[in-house]
């Protein structure tokens, strides 16, 4: 599903992402990237929906190398795949529902599907009675969620989540971590990046550790290392 | 924007009122081919057909011995034949050239014609104000060239505000996978609104400035004469001023809005300008 083939990333400031990184993530997996703060985390999950165009060597999504693809097909690319930020980047004056819709409507879903998929996905992350909240209205585990069904509502193939739980408290964040677990458990390819100890060790998942661009840990059912 | 239209369109005015008042100058570009008493009627017909035939002569007319009574009559409000026995007026062409820069050339070929006794036009007076009303008409189609990228400039100011009080959500927009174009179309919507909304405003306060303006002149006849009419002004003016404000509008949003766009590409281009730099092969 995944496949980076010696990657490497400098960005125009000079500074060094990633190395030489190379690692594949197969269908349905679900890995951690973990790594302190600047290790390349969140630049290797730029890189997979084509935020960011590596330095040297190849990334394949969908068996595709994407860092080979026309500008017009990037959007198409972002369709499948689902992405969280630690920073929840909703819209302030759109409700929940709207929200939600609005990746709906990027790609010209009908009304009657936006009626039918949007209650659908708030059900799965437990919001249905805040569809008519707004941001601003909700907690920051709830903005979370919204976050989760706004990427989830056009059924992503891939899920990547950077820093998902940076700025939630513990419970919340176990909350966020078990709804993103069981859509992986729905045939999801999730990629977390954390440097949530707590959450890795919980849920015993791949772990990818990167530090100073490269990674130096790759262990199925791992748990936190620095 | 508003402003920058409404003072367009005032210098457009201008240019109309200039324009109006050179075509106005042509009847005093009119030569005037004085005949000779007596004239044989073959005589009458070679003048005739030289005339007409002359390529730089785009109008001829004909004015008899007593058409030429009359007029001097209307115009003077004295009857020659109250006062002379017979008439003194000479039958003449009024011959209008096609420019006004042959008119010279043209007065002096039907001068040399057999059968004219005299020539007569306003050389000098016209050379000197059409030189100057060209000028005019010069300046005032810099100035509209500055004020339509003056134009260009506020427009593009606007976009700019509006995309980076929407940046976030653009952002959003390109992470979800939404297209250039659904991203741009409201931005050159807006663009196209507040573009078309200026020159309506604009061509409104013109069309009603205009108007109080002729009213206010009407005491100087002569002025007013010079003038052209507030309906030939009103249309000019919308039909120039609101698209031209919504073309504004529309193309300035197309480029405003690629800068936040076109991210992508100059990505493109720094990967490629990082691995030259890096010495990085594919």
């Amino acid at each position: 599903m995944i496949k980076f083939d010696d990657v490497g990333l400098t960005y125009s400031n000079k500074v060094r992402a990633l190395r030489s990184v190379t690692f594949d993530v197969a269908k349905q997996d679900f890995a951690f990237l973990v790594g302190p703060t600047g290790g390349g985390k969140s630049s290797i999950l730029r890189l997979i929906y084509r935020d960011a165009i590596p330095t040297h060597g190849r990334v394949h999504v969908f068996n595709r190398d994407i860092t080979k693809i026309n500008s017009r097909e990037i959007p198409y690319l972002r369709r499948r795949i689902g992405v969280i930020f630690q920073d929840f980047l909703l819209i302030p004056t759109k409700t929940t529902r709207e929200n939600v819709a609005f990746a709906l409507e990027v790609k010209g879903a009908s009304q009657k599907q936006i009626e039918t998929l949007v209650p659908e996905v708030l059900e799965q992350v437990g919001l249905e009675k805040k569809a008519k909240m707004k941001p601003t209205e909700l907690s920051g585990g709830e903005q979370q969620r919204v976050c989760i069904a706004r990427a989830l509502v056009n059924k992503p193939d891939i899920l990547l989540a950077d820093e998902p739980t940076g700025n939630l408290d513990p419970d919340t964040s176990i909350e966020i971590m078990e709804i993103v677990d069981r859509i992986n458990s729905r045939g999801c390819t999730v990629m977390v990046a954390t440097h949530d100890e707590n959450i890795v060790n919980r849920f015993r998942k791949r772990v990818i550790t990167v530090v100073a661009g490269a990674i130096t840990n790759d262990t199925e059912k791992g748990g936190y290392t620095n | 924007m508003t402003v920058a239209l409404l003072v367009l369109g005032a210098f457009l005015i201008g240019m109309i009122i200039a324009s109006s008042f050179l075509d106005s100058l042509k009847k005093y570009g009119e030569i005037h081919v004085y005949l000779a008493d007596d004239l044989a009627p073959q005589d009458y017909l070679r003048i005739d057909d030289a005339i007409k035939n002359d390529s730089d002569a785009a109008d001829v007319r004909y004015v008899s011995k007593e058409d030429a009574l009359k007029n001097f009559a209307r115009s003077s409000g004295i009857d020659i034949k109250d006062l002379l026995a017979t008439n003194p007026l000479p039958a003449m062409y009024v011959v209008a050239p096609r420019s006004l820069k042959s008119t010279s050339a043209l007065a002096d070929r039907l001068g040399k014609l057999p059968g004219v006794s005299d020539v007569r036009y306003g050389e000098k007076f016209l050379a000197g104000l059409a030189n100057a009303l060209r000028a005019v008409q010069v300046v005032f189609a810099l100035t509209i060239l500055l004020l339509i990228s003056a134009s260009f400039s506020s427009i593009n100011n606007i976009i700019r505000l509006s995309v980076y009080a929407r940046r976030r959500e653009i952002r959003i927009m390109q992470l979800v996978g939404a297209t250039k174009w659904f991203i741009r179309w409201p931005f050159i919507f807006e663009g196209g609104a507040v573009g078309l909304f200026g020159g309506v405003v604009a061509t409104i306060i013109l069309v009603a400035g205009y108007n109080a303006l002729i009213k206010l002149l009407e005491a100087f006849e002569v002025f007013v004469n010079l003038m052209v009419t507030p309906d030939v002004v009103a249309a000019t003016v919308a039909a120039v001023i609101i698209p031209l404000g919504l073309v504004i509008g529309v193309v300035s949003s197309y480029f405003t809005l690629n800068t936040f766009l076109f991210r992508e590409e100059q990505m493109v281009l720094e990967s490629e300008r990082l691995k030259r730099g890096l010495g990085f092969r594919d």
